[in-house]
């Protein structure tokens, strides 16, 4: 594209440009609560939306998102720009508080049961709205491109919290080849997506 | 590398490992540097698919989480030292066990591993724990004891780790138990005939002592320890 790119006033452009994420990152690292307050307001709807998609509970995700942002607050200074945007840093905490979150509460249900340790979760209840209502177009693009045990695979383990071996199950699949869909799947949406490293 | 190990990369950024997968996975990844790349794109990858179910958050958060934000200290890469406990062995009730305990405990000196930069970018949440920097690692006896909890008060979460419990027959099952002032509450039972394994625990509460019991198969039918602990671990 070679227009310049205009400055409307008013809520800015859609994507936030990662660059100032990053250095609104290492500002908060340094201990700015203003910037802090900034990195809120980027980031907070991705953080909410993505901890209520997985642990479904509006209060839970509200508890998983606060645990998630003063962990940025506390642990900005060991985000590492040569692995990734801050963006990605932030989604990837907060997905894995999220999976921790709903693999606890199970497994706290499981131990009323009395079943637990190893800690199944409840395979009867097939998440099958995972991949229908997503948002974003790209992305809903991207997933069509997939195959469906592809994207059933990368859906149910993302959004559903599922680990490789659930979702086999769920899938009635093999185990193994749950594994490489996952894999092979991620591959097809990093080029869809025009994720660069 | 092994291709197995490699295939892992998909389902280790997407979170769908158990814990044990996650930190093979974790350790190979340290002598792997195509799978770090490759995880990198797979994180931005699924970073976008986590945008792409963006909701607005209620209003009240904003507030508490600035108002958080400035009551709470952020972290640098330090070594802590903390006390561990001696181990013990008790044959009365749990419950009278850990108020003697508290009273008896042996300083010992324990120090933490040092962090480093990018582990919370690569790491699970049982390696978070263990790499915490507020870590205290607590142990049912000196050198290579059976029972280990790794606790981090700020993460509010303990990793217990048992191994190379004695050996027992399948019609038993060793049991963990969180213990406080109202008694001891179940961590869950291990498989029967197992005497190692690894528990992410999230509730230790105000937990004083963690104790390992043998129980039959699968776990205490009373939901309540049947005999003394075969191990226990001091947590004050």
């Amino acid at each position: 594209m070679n227009a310049k790119t205009l400055q409307f006033p008013g809520p800015g452009p859609a994507e936030e440009p990662e660059e100032s994420l990053d250095e609104l990152l290492s500002q908060v690292a340094r201990g700015d609560e203003e910037a802090f307050a900034q990195l809120y307001d980027r980031t907070s709807s991705a953080v909410y939306g993505l901890a209520r998609r997985v642990v479904r509970d509006p209060a839970r995700a509200e508890e998983v998102s606060q645990e998630v942002l003063l962990q940025v607050w506390r642990t900005a200074s060991r985000f590492d720009r040569s692995r990734g945007s801050a963006k990605s840093w932030i989604l990837t905490l907060t997905h894995r508080r999220a999976v921790d979150a709903v693999r606890h509460d199970q497994a706290s249900t499981d131990r009323e049961r009395r079943y637990d340790w190893t800690g199944g979760r409840d395979v009867d209840v097939v998440d099958d709205e995972v991949t229908l209502r997503m948002e974003h177009q790209q992305v809903r693009r991207c997933m069509g491109t997939l195959t469906t045990l592809q994207r059933e695979a990368v859906g149910l383990a993302y959004y559903g919290g599922h680990t490789y071996a659930e979702t086999a199950t769920l899938l009635d699949a093999n185990p193994a080849t749950i594994k490489t869909r996952m894999r092979d799947g991620l591959i097809r949406l990093r080029d869809c997506l025009g994720v660069a490293s | 590398m092994s291709p197995d190990v490699h295939t892992l990369v998909g389902a280790y950024a997407l979170d769908a490992l158990d814990e044990r997968e996650q930190a093979d996975f974790e350790q190979h990844l340290q002598s792997c540097t195509t799978c770090s790349a490759e995880l990198v794109e797979f994180q931005a990858t699924a970073a976008r698919l986590g945008e792409a179910a963006s909701m607005a958050p209620p209003a009240g958060l904003r507030e508490s989480v600035l108002a958080a934000a400035s009551r709470t200290p952020q972290q640098r890469p330090v070594v802590t030292v903390v006390p561990i406990s001696r181990w013990r062995r008790y044959g009365t009730t749990l419950v009278a066990a850990a108020a003697v305990i508290a009273a008896v405990s042996l300083g010992v000196l324990y120090v933490g591993e040092q962090n480093r930069n990018d582990e919370l970018q690569t790491q699970g949440p049982v390696s978070r724990v263990k790499n915490a920097p507020d870590v205290e690692v607590l142990a049912s006896g000196p050198g290579k004891a059976p029972v280990r909890v790794y606790y981090s008060r700020s993460l509010d979460q303990a990793v217990v780790m048992v191994d190379d419990l004695p050996t027992i027959d399948k019609k038993h099952s060793y049991e963990m138990w969180a213990i406080d002032a109202e008694g001891p509450k179940s961590l869950g039972a291990m498989p029967e005939a197992t005497e190692s394994g690894t528990k992410l625990v999230s509730d230790l509460g105000q937990a004083t002592q963690v104790a390992v019991t043998m129980e039959p198969a699968g776990g205490s039918p009373t939901g309540k320890p049947t005999g003394p602990p075969v191990e226990a671990v001091d947590l004050t």
